[in-house]
């Protein structure tokens, strides 16, 4: 078990109490000194202040035990726990408190870091060398794109489908755009910024101005997971309706899928189903579920989900010619989708494979998206010097 | 108040027209101050108007604002980007013929690309090889004057392919382009200088050259801002060591008009150039040398004065070791 030496120091003085020093008062000016999770890199201290049986932290840590018993220092209402972590990561986290027969999971009260997803918010701790990139922060500076709100009727899914349409800054009727379509859209908008770093990189001349489609699913854990109607709408239903009110560009390699989750597997999914239709996919943390003996033992959702990836993985075909795959090496899903590379390779798809040391959550999406979009549509950087 | 000198013109013997090339916008110099004391020192009539090529902002042309809005009155746009979209809808042909050569262009240049990360990567590795210093003394020779080669062979079969496109296509005697330059001839009739601005420097090189190249800038006081200098030096380097993926190789893009000689210009340069990483930097200088690796900040300017440079200070080259040194000074 690690020892943070601030901790020891703490305890020491408590153990002495030098001065008649009062725990009390020696917890608080600690408490008020320091910021929290305290970073003694590689070390960083989790600290809860609080009458309780029992403290934990709750983490999504793939590879450690995702429960971290805290300590409490003698004598103190005072809990820590501390946790090495590698340089550059970034781990989303609560603080499990038992008191009284209560089970209670809470964001960190004494660290104001937050990400949000569509669960809520957890707390953050950054370790040394990670940094919120620039280009993922809103600018007052920076020429914004605008959006349009569209109701497409689908006879594939038996009902209309709301949405977003990002065009770009200074979209002009008479060029011709590449296509971005995004499975869920919204949350990507909501919880990675998308707006602001398409706003961002669009400005900076790193990727094209495009159009960028933002859906919003119905009932994802089912369109999204390998589901033919879905393909068939995006294919056959979407596209055309995009083609038909903004001005795009033709050819596959202006055309890409993009999505994280279940969202990659669905933009995996409409690409395999339709083979030529989109050059371009930005895959995160997919849900890329495959067996190599034995049926699928991880739920009904992703029974096709497996089916599809043991068939693709039997006899890759060129669904993409460029694929950009990201994923955090703090997921359960790294596996599958560094296994997912070779795959792709052999399909014939070039290929650029990405890892970070983070989980999944949407500000590790974030974060590779400057990566990501500007390798798959490649902007005018290197031509542009205002 | 100092009355300005009477200005020199094509006519008078020896005279050559001024030649500025400014760092990009920002910086406290303002294209008024370079226009002012071109007024002063007798090269530009006071008031005088200017003709202004901003192809280079694409869809942004003509925007007077962005140039510089206290001369505004003074300044006619060319439109070059503009006209060289209507030849297009007139000539279909010409545009197809202008489509396929900038595919060819661009093949090539992806081919290009993959041995230059090739033989970039060989002499990086060699500089940090460790071992008998005269044998890799050689060795690291070769590969740079590999990489040279390479640039040099590349820049030729750019200005080939694209000579082959005008030879075969003959856009000066087409009837879209002959409409359009007379339209930019009377634009230009009672101007003294041609400001340059940035932007995208393959569409403004492209549209300049659609409109004349060299000769529609010959006579007149030409001033060149950040991609607008580049495309008056004889190579055109694109550069950015700082991409969001890959190395980061600067490569060479095509000829420039051959105004501006014995320099690179690039602009941009602290914020593009990964100046700290000296092996870097002088292999960039070397690339090009005998040429000077000029970094144009925002509010540099360097003026041509007989067959070298003035500058007001501040400009810096990249010397044979990747050091930033002062522009011009002695190699």
């Amino acid at each position: 078990m690690p020892r943070s030496a601030a901790i020891a120091a703490l305890e020491a003085q408590l153990a002495s109490r030098s001065g008649g020093a009062d725990p009390v008062d020696a917890v608080a000016a600690f408490v008020g000194a320091n910021e929290f999770p305290l970073a003694e890199p590689p070390l960083y201290t989790f600290v809860y202040r609080g009458r309780a049986d029992a403290v934990r932290l709750r983490h999504w840590v793939h590879g450690l035990q995702t429960s971290g018993p805290f300590r409490r220092l003698d004598g103190t209402d005072l809990w820590c726990y501390t946790l090495e972590l590698p340089d550059e990561s970034r781990v989303e986290y609560k603080i499990e408190v038992v008191a009284g027969g209560r089970v209670e999971w809470i964001e960190d009260p004494l660290n104001p870091r937050r990400a949000r997803d569509p669960f809520g918010a957890n707390s953050v701790v950054q370790a040394r060398g990670y940094e919120i990139p620039d280009w993922a922060r809103e600018s007052e500076d920076v020429r914004r794109g605008e959006m349009d709100e569209l109701a497409v009727e689908s006879e594939a899914l038996e009902s209309a489908r709301h949405v977003t349409v990002y065009r770009p800054a200074e979209f002009r009727a008479n060029r011709r755009y590449p296509l971005l379509i995004v499975h869920d859209g919204g949350d990507y908008v909501e919880y990675a910024g998308l707006r602001q770093v398409l706003d961002r990189l669009i400005d900076r001349f790193e990727i094209p101005r495009m159009i960028v489609a933002l859906l919003h699913p119905g009932d994802r854990m089912s369109e999204y997971s390998a589901d033919p109607a879905h393909a068939r709408f995006v294919a056959e239903e979407l596209l055309p309706r995009l083609e038909r009110d903004y001005p795009l560009l033709p050819d596959p390699g202006s055309r890409g899928l993009m999505g994280a989750s279940l969202g990659a597997v669905a933009s995996f999914h409409a690409a395999l189903e339709y083979p030529g239709r989109f050059g371009r996919m930005l895959l995160q943390s997919g849900s890329f579920l495959f067996t190599d003996i034995g049926g699928n033992e991880s739920g009904p959702v992703f029974d096709r989900v497996v089916d599809m990836m043991n068939g693709y993985r039997a006899a890759p075909t060129a669904i993409a010619e460029k694929a950009f795959v990201s994923v955090g090496v703090y997921e359960p899903l790294v596996s599958e989708n560094r296994a997912l590379i070779p795959v792709l390779r052999r399909g014939g798809a070039d290929v650029r494979f990405v890892e970070s040391r983070d989980g999944h959550n949407w500000e590790n999406w974030r974060d590779r998206l400057r990566e990501g979009l500007s390798w798959l549509f490649p902007g005018p950087l290197w031509m542009v010097y205002e | 108040m100092r009355a300005a000198r009477r200005r020199r013109t094509a006519g008078d013997a020896g005279f050559r027209p001024p030649l500025v090339l400014l760092g990009p916008r920002g910086g406290d110099l303002a294209l008024r101050d370079v226009v002012r004391e071109l007024e002063a020192g007798g090269a530009l009539s006071p008031g005088a108007r200017i003709a202004a090529i901003t192809a280079g902002w694409r869809d942004r042309e003509a925007n007077e604002g962005l140039i510089d809005p206290r001369l505004a009155n003074r300044v006619v746009d060319l439109e070059l980007y503009r006209r060289s979209d209507r030849i297009a809808e007139a000539d279909a042909e010409l545009a197809r013929a202008h489509r396929e050569t900038r595919e060819r262009l661009g093949a090539l240049r992806r081919a290009y690309n993959l041995r230059l990360h090739g033989l970039i990567e060989a002499h990086r590795r060699l500089a940090e090889l460790r071992g008998d210093a005269s044998v890799l003394r050689t060795e690291r020779g070769e590969a740079l004057e590999a990489i040279r080669r390479l640039d040099a062979r590349h820049l030729d079969r750019v200005v080939e392919i694209r000579s082959e496109f005008e030879r075969r296509m003959s856009p000066p005697e087409r009837d879209a382009v002959r409409s359009q330059r007379r339209e930019v001839d009377a634009r230009l009739e009672d101007t003294e200088a041609i400001v340059l601005e940035g932007g995208h420097v393959g569409n403004l090189l492209s549209r300049l050259r659609l409109f004349g190249g060299r000769k529609l800038l010959d006579g007149r006081t030409v001033i060149g801002r950040s991609a607008g200098a580049m495309v008056l030096t004889e190579r055109v380097v694109l550069f950015h060591d700082r991409p969001p993926w890959g190395e980061g190789h600067p490569e060479v893009f095509d000829a420039g008009l051959g105004m501006a000689r014995g320099l690179v210009a690039l602009p941009h340069a602290s914020a593009r150039l990964a100046l700290d990483d000296r092996t870097r930097a002088a292999r960039l200088a070397a690339r090009f040398s005998p040429d000077s690796c000029v970094l144009l900040d925002p509010g540099h300017r360097i003026d041509r004065a007989g067959d070298g440079w003035s500058v007001g200070g501040g400009v810096e080259r990249l010397d044979a070791t990747g050091r930033s040194v002062p522009f011009p000074a002695a190699a």
